[in-house]
């Protein structure tokens, strides 16, 4: 029995997160068609084209898996795998209300954020073992900007432990009164900058980069072994949107609807962002990524941290003055890169 | 055999082999893998030892960012034509060398006499780890974070030097 029950969660995760992943596909097409003033599917199902990421799952099961000759076989067999079981890992301590969970354990947020980070050792594997000068550079622009951009995401994060005082996810959704949004909006911005890079979506897409790397560290792959990167990405995407959600809107908490409701919604309003993001920003170039992560968002990350420590050493009630402090900040910055840039 | 210990023996298991290959093989990509395979075999044996955080800790530090490092060393380098690069001469004195110092380990740890805890003592949390490096550890804690800092001065230095 004791082996049974997480053997169960992980097939329910499985379920629940692929359909979202189905779900998430189809919603992704539809609204970057409109962004760009198209209709997107519409045949496919008959209404609007809502079974066009089944026919597309069909068409990926029934492609040739190509292994290309200079290849290191085994290597690139095993990058999908590298790359989808961590971000699958993940979900374990992903809480979706107080009660529906696998397991709460004390460091929630740590595991996530260790286990996310995992996954980019499978992008360099597939990267390498291709034997392809696109998949190279796709996997070393990869790593680069993984590794820059999990430390201002780890140090959003740690932000946010500082006002919960714990680790534990079902903790910190405990201790947000007010959805933590509105106590730390630098900790919150910088937290979902560094997300979108981390999932490497645009305008951080440099990695798989279509009109510069052909698809980057995937070049090579085709058939279920691409789907693997391509379900992992949507697997990614969730946790991560979870875990923004969680940490700084509140979770599941809200009226009337059940709490699970509240925190799909509010995942799905991020996923909604980052889709809008995707279909109006650029993508940036390599030393702009690096230069605004190192310059901008880790010192954001820091101010944000000292501001924290330091009302809350000085103030009994922290919450409302650092809350004020940290949206003036933010207008002041804003107002400073608003007239530099014109 | 209990199941703790059965899965004890499994994950050694799996991390002997692979340390094994990490020596043995003669391309640095797979070693590099191998290694990472042993390290996060390492995580397992914490996670037995109820030491969550230690995991979690190895995991994103050793597993994750030093393994990355490293693959990233590889590819920046010329990795492809090095798989016998692995192949030099010094070979017989360095087994002799790590031999030595296992042989040395090996005695040190049978004669060590071990502190053991209780099955049901209380398991250390996070804040109970953060509490004691920051009152009882605190001075090896600010000497060690003096050593990374000037490890990393060092390596801009000799970066920038060219």
């Amino acid at each position: 029995v004791d082996l049974i029950m997480p053997f169960l969660w992980g097939l329910g995760f499985l379920a629940l997160v692929l359909t979202h992943t189905v779900v998430f596909i189809w919603c992704e097409l539809k609204i970057l068609a409109h962004v760009t003033d198209r209709l997107g599917p519409m045949t496919t199902g008959g209404f609007h084209g809502w079974l066009q990421p089944v026919a597309d799952v069909m068409k990926l099961l029934n492609k040739e898996d190509v292994i290309p000759a200079g290849a290191d076989r085994i290597l690139f067999k095993a990058a999908p795998f590298i790359v989808f079981v961590p971000v699958f890992a993940t979900l374990a301590a992903l809480p979706l209300s107080d009660r529906i969970m696998a397991r709460d354990f004390d460091p929630g947020v740590f595991y996530i954020m260790a286990f996310s980070g995992f996954s980019f050792v499978g992008m360099v594997v597939a990267g390498w073992s291709s034997n392809n000068k696109y998949s190279l550079l796709g996997a070393l622009r990869a790593a680069g900007q993984l590794i820059s951009y999990e430390l201002p995401l780890g140090l959003a994060v740690a932000g946010v432990i500082m006002i919960s005082g714990s680790l534990s996810l079902v903790r910190i959704v405990e201790a947000q009164t007010v959805p933590f949004l509105l106590i730390q909006p630098i900790g919150f911005l910088v937290f979902f900058i560094a997300m979108i890079a981390e999932l490497g979506r645009t305008p951080f897409d440099l990695p798989m980069a279509e009109s510069e790397l052909v698809a980057g560290y995937f070049t090579e792959y085709s058939g279920m072994r691409w789907s693997l990167f391509f379900v992992g990405e949507y697997f990614a995407l969730f946790t991560l949107s979870g875990v923004c959600a969680i940490l700084f809107l509140g979770g599941w908490r809200g009226p009337f609807l059940p709490p699970p409701v509240w925190l799909l919604l509010k995942i799905y309003l991020l996923f909604t962002v980052l889709v809008m993001i995707r279909g109006t920003l650029p993508r940036v170039r390599p030393d702009q990524l690096m230069a605004f992560g190192w310059k901008v968002l880790v010192p954001a990350t820091f101010v944000n941290l000292l501001l924290t420590a330091f009302f809350g050493v000085l103030v009994e009630n922290f919450r409302l003055p650092l809350a004020l402090t940290e949206f003036a900040l933010l207008a002041v910055f804003l107002a400073a890169t608003r007239r530099t840039a014109s | 055999m209990s199941g703790p210990l059965a899965a004890f023996y499994a994950v050694s298991a799996v991390m002997l082999t692979a340390a094994l290959g990490v020596v043995l093989t003669r391309n640095v990509m797979h070693a590099v893998l191998l290694q990472l395979l042993v390290l996060v075999a390492v995580g397992g044996v914490y996670v037995l030892l109820q030491a969550e955080f230690v995991a979690l800790v190895q995991i994103l530090v050793y597993a994750g960012a030093v393994t990355t490092m490293l693959l990233f060393a590889l590819m920046l380098t010329d990795a492809r034509t090095s798989s016998r690069a692995l192949d030099f001469a010094g070979r017989r004195p360095a087994l002799l060398v790590a031999g030595a110092f296992g042989a040395l380990l090996l005695g040190l740890t049978a004669g060590a006499t071990w502190r053991t805890v209780p099955p049901g003592a209380p398991r250390k949390l996070a804040a109970d780890i953060g509490r004691i490096i920051f009152t009882g550890y605190a001075l090896p804690f600010e000497l060690v974070s003096v050593i990374l800092l000037a490890a990393l001065v060092g390596a801009i230095v000799l970066a920038t030097r060219e």
